[in-house]
């Protein structure tokens, strides 16, 4: 008997037409599955067959391709990393060429190789894999299944109908050696363990994620990005954040009023994440001093010191909305976009800086274009039609900020913890629909969402709410908690603020603090104090430009201990050596004379000679002198280690003494060339 | 640095990708791999519902699994398998499936498993495989693939799982199994193994059956004609004591006086009563033609497909050339020099295909070796007929030598081509027709040229 090789069986009828409906249903292309459902089911009842090359498949596997990587290109050219959710949505599409002609082949299946360029070349007896026959079917409506989890939109059902399908799969292929009872008994135990897995999985993220927030907010500093910000529209749970002290602002009177520090200011929303699409920084002139930056030719009414801790050398600064100047800060560049982001290019750590500012909370940003009034197209009828109902359109923009305003304060209340879970595109409407309970991110996006319908120019605005005061430091101070969001309208030529979060936010806030926390707010400030200290020095070094001089003092000691250091090294290593030469042996040999005054008639020893050769040598210029018993005594005078003795030491001054008058003798009567 | 990473890499992932072909179905495989992605695109659950995909699939994994813990089935197993394979022609072989159990067994995989070892380190960085040049540039310089066709080429063959039909208690099923050798030697068969599928049909329970085999599979084999060489007779020392039966040669010449050493047998007990001094019979010395076939084994470079084209047409010349009274001799350097003959029922040409099955490059010496084994038997050789790997300086010498000592060569230069050789014939000038040129790709088409006339003085 020929035996059989396992092969990937087709898909049962109709289940390919259910796969693509399910993904149409939950992506909203129904339109175009039900035609291709049509069209590959239809297949099943169509007499109609193509005979269709290997060469022909490989070109089809080849356009799905084509048209794959173009879907890429430019979905990823227009969400960013974001759009692999979408590339997933639109897989169906761009495999169904290939689908198309495997359903009106002869043949009914493709090769491996087809799917595989890889696999095409090669030898198909070297490697048979490459001829494998593979019904795509089945893998088309896995694909389906998947890319329909891409529409993230109706959670309760999404999971019964997948169930379903996967079932029906399962069904088709179970071994026939076990009774159907004992099929169903399982698959309905994996039903349970299923829904059971995925409420874990989406239990699990939420612990994750919480601690996570909860580790970086307390161990790490966070650093504003001014293009994009996620916000935790769509989070269930309890929003934590941290107590940790981030920001400390010192005014010349108490506030009044919580003092809004925007960070960043964001123009396009969408699923949870604002953003800007451009925002391209440029460069503010210093003064002569370069220590002050003007930001704004508006006269100031107000200025205030902020200290805040920067995690990189340029990072986004916390300013207030009329900021016209920041002052008294040794930073490198101060760069702004049009969107109001300021960036300091400073050394990291506690930095302090004044800001002048007027306290009309108006922005001087760039002027509004057409993104500060798009809306997303899934709630583009939420706010149409509560403008609608709000009766905004006839009104003055200031009038319609403030009807806003009124509608956010009457009914609505503020939480940190989001009980319901919504397909991503509902959590705005429910909040200004039904459920009109959230925390800043909801009010903020919701408000500039609304005005945006309502015409007016709008913003999304990220920073810090002040108002809590520290008597231990004399100053106010912005935890992490404080981190807060608003909205910007273009009103009469200016960018306002429009804040609708509940005043009871910050207190809301604060009854997560722990009970130990004064205790953390002091080990703040000592290191705040310690850090301010140590930059304040560098800073004022650096404001008169004699920090040089601070640098000479370690230099000269280093300096110093270097040649001490040297020194050492030479005494060790040329004590044995190098001694003084008054103390070698030797060196006070009357003998010595005898060589200058030879060297003193011209007759210089050559280099290379020794002292015995050049004497030997010059020996014939002084007739009836000799120099062997002197030099012999000289050598042993120099180099025994034992010397002289006394008497053979005056022997040989009595020797060299004589040797200079006998030199002298001759001299007088030759004088040796 | 990057490719020992690589290697390690892909030693997990073969390790991996053997597991999961072995143990899931067609079916379980696309469903893993539909887990693996509902687990990559679901790792943010707000962003898609793909995470209950994936709980699902991971229960139904889980489910499978656990199902597939306990399997202990009473079945016996039997390998048919012939006495040769050939390289490059497909091999059928049987395998004889035994229901020893009291339950009908249904839904049964089996998947024979021949020998395999992971190439090292070394071999994985400087092994080349003849479809690199098919391959595209990332494949290339990964080399992932390499390294799967390397594991391949030393395994022999691939064997798929093939699905038994249902098998009734006691019941014997045969099922008929078909593979491709890649290469000549050896295919070593390890064990079967018996596989259920979970009740989802996804899983496979495994029950490895030791069933140790070798099959030698043959060298690749080419349409020839018979060559004939002009070859004197030769004188063989020994006579037939090289030959089938043991003993002289049954040529009575004469008698002779009894010589010490001369043995017993040998006396001719009539004459020693006749004459009363021990007589013995003479046979007459043994003379026949002895062709010798040279495989030259001293690879040069890197150039396996050459040198397994000269072990296919030394074997197809092996199985064309003797003829009934005429021996021929085999003879290579490996580890050792060696030197096999065939003919007048010495030995059989299956034993000789089995030794080409086996044969190695040599790297351990140079040429001389061969050389020095060739002019060693030269006295007993009528006519010599050499497959070169190559026509240098070294291999002109031998058959220089040998044509002085007047023995015929025929000379088959293996991945040389024609103009090349018209250039520089050497010592075979005189005879332009007994050195041929047998491009690798155009081997049979050269061989069908090779006429008898040709070689005949």
């Amino acid at each position: 008997m020929k035996a059989v090789r396992p092969s990937l069986p087709p898909a049962p009828p109709l289940l390919l037409a259910c796969g693509l409906l399910l993904w149409g249903w939950q992506n909203t292309f129904l339109l175009y599955a039900i035609p291709m459902a049509l069209v590959l089911e239809g297949a099943r009842w169509m007499p109609w067959r193509w005979p269709v090359s290997d060469r022909e498949f490989n070109h089809a596997a080849d356009l799905s391709s084509v048209i794959l990587l173009i879907a890429v290109v430019y979905v990823f050219n227009e969400y960013g990393a974001k759009g692999i959710f979408v590339v997933l949505s639109l897989m169906p599409f761009a495999v169904f060429p290939l689908l198309l002609v495997q359903a009106f082949s002869e043949a009914g299946h493709v090769r491996l190789s087809t799917l595989f360029m890889s696999l095409r070349k090669l030898d198909p007896a070297r490697n048979p894999e490459a001829t494998l026959p593979v019904n795509l079917t089945l893998p088309y409506v896995l694909l389906c299944i998947v890319a329909a989890s891409a529409g993230n939109h109706t959670e309760q059902v999404f999971l019964a109908l997948v169930g379903l399908l996967l079932c029906w799969i399962l069904w088709q292929v179970r071994p026939r050696r076990y009774h159907p009872g004992v099929w169903l008994l399982l698959i309905m135990a994996t039903a349970t363990l299923g829904y059971a897995g995925q409420r874990g999985i989406v239990y699990l993220q939420y612990q994750v994620e919480g601690y996570t927030l909860e580790i970086l907010d307390r161990f790490m500093w966070r650093y504003r990005d001014p293009d994009m910000a996620t916000t935790a529209i769509g989070s269930v749970g309890r929003i934590k954040l941290s107590d940790r002290i981030l920001l400390r602002v010192k005014t010349a009177a108490p506030l009044r009023e919580m003092l809004l520090l925007r960070e960043a200011s964001y123009d396009s929303y969408n699923y949870g994440m604002w953003s800007n699409q451009k925002s391209e920084f440029t460069a503010i002139d210093a003064d002569i001093s370069r220590t002050s930056w003007k930001l704004s030719q508006r006269s100031p009414d107000h200025s205030l010191s902020i200290s805040t801790y920067l995690s990189r050398d340029t990072s986004v600064i916390p300013l207030p909305h009329g900021v016209t100047a920041i002052r008294k800060v040794a930073a490198t560049e101060i760069t702004r976009n049009p969107m109001g982001s300021v960036k300091m290019e400073i050394r990291q750590g506690w930095v302090r800086y004044l800001a002048d500012y007027h306290s009309a909370d108006m922005a001087t940003d760039g002027p509004p274009t057409e993104r500060d009034l798009e809306i997303p197209d899934y709630y583009r009828d939420t706010f149409v039609n509560l403008v609608r109902k709000l009766k905004l359109h006839g009104q003055s923009p200031a009038t319609a900020v403030q009807s806003v305003r009124a509608f956010f304060a009457d009914g609505f209340t503020y939480s940190l913890t989001q009980r319901h879970r919504y397909p991503r595109s509902r959590y705005l409407a429910e909040f200004v629909e039904s459920n009109r309970s959230g925390h800043c991110e909801f009010f903020a996006t919701s408000t500039v969402l609304l005005l945006r319908a309502a015409g007016i120019p709008a913003r999304y605005a990220l920073g810090y709410g002040i108002d809590e005061y520290s008597p231990l430091e004399g100053q106010y101070i912005g935890r992490a908690r404080h981190a807060h969001s608003w909205a910007m309208a273009w009103i009469d030529g200016a960018w306002h603020v429009v804040d609708t979060t509940p005043s009871v936010w910050a207190p809301l806030e604060a009854e997560d603090a722990s009970a130990i926390q004064p205790l953390f707010d002091l080990w703040s400030w000592i290191s705040f104090l310690l850090a301010r200290t140590q930059a304040e020095a560098v800073e004022e070094a650096a404001e008169d430009n004699t920090y040089m001089l601070w640098l000479l003092p370690p230099l000269l000691m280093l300096l110093m201990w270097r040649l001490y250091f040297k020194e050492r090294v030479a005494r060790k290593s040329g004590a044995d050596t190098d001694r003084h030469p008054a103390e070698q042996p030797g060196r006070d040999s009357e003998f010595f004379a005898v060589i200058a005054a030879l060297e003193g008639k011209g007759l210089t020893r050559p280099a290379g000679d020794t002292l015995r050769q050049w004497l030997s040598r010059r020996q014939k210029h002084f007739a009836g002198v000799s120099f062997a018993q002197a030099l012999d005594l000289h050598t042993r005078y120099r180099f025994d280690p034992s010397g002289l003795d006394d008497q053979t030491r005056r022997e040989l001054a009595q020797l060299a003494r004589t040797l200079l008058q006998q030199m002298a003798a001759v001299s007088r009567h030759k004088v040796p060339t | 640095m990057i490719r020992n990473l690589l290697y390690l890499n892909f030693k997990i992932l073969y390790r991996l990708s053997n597991w999961l072909r072995q143990r899931f179905t067609p079916t379980g495989l696309a469903l893993f791999g539909t887990l693996l992605a509902s687990g990559v695109f679901g790792i943010n659950t707000r962003q898609t519902l793909a995470y209950q995909i994936f709980a699902f699939l991971a229960a139904v994994m889980l489910v499978s699994l656990l199902s597939s813990l306990r399997y202990n089935p009473q079945l016996r197993v039997r390998r048919v398998l012939p006495r040769f394979g050939t390289a490059g022609l497909p091999l059928s072989y049987a395998v004889e499936l035994t229901n020893a159990g009291k339950q009908t067994q249904r839904d049964l995989c089996l998947l024979d498993e021949l020998e395999s070892s992971f190439p090292s380190l070394a071999e994985f960085r400087h092994g080349r495989d003849p479809e690199d040049a098919r391959r595209n540039w990332f494949d290339r310089k990964v080399g992932y693939p390499r390294l799967m066709g390397q594991i391949q080429q030393q395994r022999g063959a691939s064997l798929a799982p093939v699905e038994s039909p249902p098998l009734l208690p006691g019941e014997t099923t045969r099922l008929d199994l078909e593979c491709m050798p890649l290469r000549r030697g050896y295919l070593r068969f390890r064990r079967m193994a018996l596989g259920r599928p979970d009740p989802f049909g996804l899983f496979r329970a495994l029950r490895g059956i030791p069933a140790p085999e070798n099959l030698l599979i043959l060298p690749r084999l080419y349409r020839a004609p018979e060559i004939r060489l002009p070859g004197q007779r030769r004188f063989q020392p020994g006579g037939m004591t090289l030959a089938s039966t043991v003993g002289d040669s049954q040529e009575f010449l004469s008698l002779r006086d009894y010589r010490p050493g001369d043995p017993l047998r040998a006396i001719h007990w009539r004459s020693f009563a006749k004459l009363g001094h021990p007589v013995v019979k003479e046979f007459q010395d043994e003379f026949f033609v002895r062709q010798g076939l040279v495989l030259d084994t001293c690879m040069d470079g890197d150039s396996p497909a050459e040198f397994e084209a000269a072990v296919s047409v030394a074997a197809t010349l092996a199985l064309r050339t003797p003829e009934r009274d005429a021996l021929l001799d085999l003879m290579f350097v490996g580890n050792q020099a060696y030197r096999f003959t065939i003919g007048r029922g010495l030995g059989q040409i299956e034993n000789m295909l089995e030794i080409l099955a086996c044969v190695e490059p040599y790297s351990a010496g140079t040429f001389a070796d061969l050389t020095d084994l060739v002019l060693r038997h030269s006295g007993e050789t009528s006519a010599l007929i050499c497959v070169l790997l190559n026509w240098d300086a070294q291999r002109q010498l031998l058959v220089d030598k040998v044509q002085r000592l007047g023995i015929p060569v025929l000379a088959l230069i293996i991945g040389a081509d024609s103009a090349g050789l018209a250039v520089t014939p050497g010592p075979l000038a005189a005879t332009p027709a007994r050195l041929v040129a047998l491009p690798v790709t155009e081997i049979q088409a050269k061989l069908d040229q090779l006429t008898l006339k040709q070689y005949v003085p």
